[in-house]
């Protein structure tokens, strides 16, 4: 093996399919040129770091920056003072869906703001449903990240959506039941307070009281299901004013609920 | 040796101070692995307080003390002449992917009594602290705080960055030197009060709910239920609950503040901006101007 050869199978070496006699072929020529060896162990040292690229990339933070990138445009400085570090070639595409939520933002801002909803056309109401696609995309990736302040906004731009369709509201369901942050889960059950008219999302709050662990989750699903008066609430609160090992501001929270619907 | 005497003194001091506390004090220094982009600590402790503060290295040191009565003062040994700690079996510091983690073992912390960790980071870092029963503190950072607390209480001074703290049962104070653009702010205590102080200048939307406290400020805001999508780009479902009037501070606008079962009141800081939500059962809630 030549070292053009060697370079033409490079790839095929550091991702390992590369078949035993032409690795062999290889690391043979490899240990005899000095040219090869370095050009491999760059290439190498490269295809590791994009290794690492792809765990740690977009679009963690990509709101955060889309939210700065916003202010400074806003701000009209956006050109002489970039308030965000645009260093590493990564952060391209987290540009790239930065604008498209601007673009989205306007949309949305231009169709909500029309004064009569009622008069669009075809092509507005193809474009709303893509705007609503759009959040739903949004809200569903940020509701997934790693950090407790981006999943709050998930929350949020879930309670813009004009109807979110049912893996929205189900994410939301499991966010309200397992999110590690319990204000990541209050703000879901505010959230989908909203949308209780839905049958999904009542069932949801309904199955959620009783497993819920937290004083403050429990406390406001109770003041939900009582303005909701859903039959099945009563006998949830009962056995929750009953519960000892309940907190007991939740229990007397839980007997009074039961007196309203009573 | 003549400029070792002062070193000496100072540690022969601190033993002495060790020694009469009962308290055995370790620091460890650790670094994130990719220093210039700003990483993440989680800590979490069950007995015990959290304290960060922000500084302007790139070490993360973590300073642990043992409050276990009788414990032993800390010798360094003779071997580790010239070297830093790393670690320690008091408490698992591990890394990975630029995020730092402590945690005090709490298989053993009933056996050796109390950790309160105190730990300096670089000021961009983002924090995720979780203690059972101790106070959390947070000074002079600038990352991303996220906080949770059982019984403890929760003080941040001088942060600006996006905050989600929950204290179950403590209060929550927290001095924010800026609030900006879209990071939320998110408090939540159920038993105890949220004391808030922020610039004088923010933009800032309050959107805050209170079963049972009262709010008070003395920013010129005024409270409101939003229910069309115009005020608050949400829709919200509005209660039927019976109404009754209530004191909120310097600005009593409407009678139809409190609902029996509680409600989302907005208020807009200055023109309105950062999201700042505030949720108390039993609290008060107190809105300062600051700065």
């Amino acid at each position: 093996m030549d070292c053009s050869q060697v370079m033409e199978h490079l790839p095929e070496y550091l991702s390992g399919t590369l078949d035993a006699p032409a690795r062999l072929a290889m690391e043979t020529h490899r240990e005899s040129c000095p040219r090869c060896r370095a050009e491999i162990h760059e290439l190498a040292a490269l295809w590791l770091d994009l290794e690492t690229v792809r765990t740690e990339a977009p679009p963690a933070g990509a709101r955060v920056r889309f939210d700065a990138m916003l202010q400074a445009f806003e701000e009209g400085r956006a050109a002489n003072d970039p308030p965000v570090r645009w260093r590493s070639p990564q952060r391209l595409g987290q540009v790239a869906a930065a604008l498209l939520l601007t673009l989205a933002g306007a949309i949305a801002g231009y169709t909500l703001r029309s004064p009569e909803p009622g008069a669009a056309n075809g092509n507005l109401a193809s474009l709303e449903e893509e705007v609503r696609a759009l959040q739903q995309l949004v809200a569903l990736s940020l509701l997934d990240q790693r950090s407790a302040s981006q999943r709050l906004q998930g929350v949020g731009w879930s309670s813009r959506i004009d109807q979110p369709n049912e893996e929205v509201l189900s994410t939301l369901i499991d966010t309200m039941n397992h999110d590690p942050n319990v204000n990541v889960r209050l703000a879901a059950v505010g959230v989908l307070g909203q949308f209780a008219d839905t049958a999904i999302v009542r069932e949801g709050m309904v199955r959620s009281l009783p497993v819920q662990q937290s004083p403050m989750i429990q406390l406001a699903l109770i003041d939900l299901l009582v303005q909701l008066h859903d039959p099945r609430s009563p006998e949830i609160f009962e056995r929750l004013a009953d519960d000892e090992m309940a907190d007991a501001t939740v229990r007397e929270r839980a007997a009074w609920a039961l007196e309203q619907l009573g | 040796m003549k400029h070792h005497l002062p070193r000496l003194a100072a540690s022969l001091a601190s033993i002495a101070v060790f020694a009469a506390n009962g308290w055995a004090q370790r620091e460890i220094t650790v670094r994130f692995s990719d220093p210039s982009r700003p990483g993440t600590l989680t800590a979490s402790v069950s007995q015990g307080d959290i304290s960060v503060t922000g500084h302007d290295g790139d070490d993360v040191v973590v300073s642990t003390t043992n409050r276990l009565p009788g414990a032993e003062p800390e010798e360094i040994p003779a071997r580790a002449q010239g070297l830093r700690r790393i670690g320690s079996g008091d408490v698992n510091i591990t890394q990975r992917n630029n995020v730092i983690t402590i945690d005090d073992r709490a298989d053993r912390a009933w056996t050796r009594g109390t950790h309160d960790l105190a730990i300096r980071v670089p000021r961009e870092t983002s924090l995720d602290l979780t203690a059972t029963s101790g106070d959390v503190r947070v000074t002079a950072t600038e990352g991303e705080v996220e906080v949770q607390t059982m019984s403890g209480s929760v003080y941040l001074n001088d942060v600006s960055g996006p905050a989600v703290v929950h204290a179950r049962n403590g209060e929550v104070v927290g001095t924010f030197a800026s609030v900006t653009g879209e990071m939320p702010v998110s408090i939540s205590t159920m038993n105890g009060e949220i004391d808030l102080s922020l610039p004088s200048s923010a933009d800032a939307t309050l959107a805050i709910n209170t079963s049972r406290g009262d709010i008070y400020s003395d920013f010129d805001v005024s409270l409101e239920v939003r229910s069309s999508p115009e005020e608050t780009g949400n829709r919200i479902w509005t209660p039927t609950g019976r109404t009754t009037g209530r004191l909120l501070g310097l600005v009593v606008t409407a009678p139809f503040f409190h609902v029996e079962t509680s409600q989302t009141l907005f208020g807009d800081i200055n023109d309105g901006g950062a999201q700042i939500s505030l949720n108390t059962f039993q609290g008060n809630i107190y809105i300062r101007r600051g700065d």
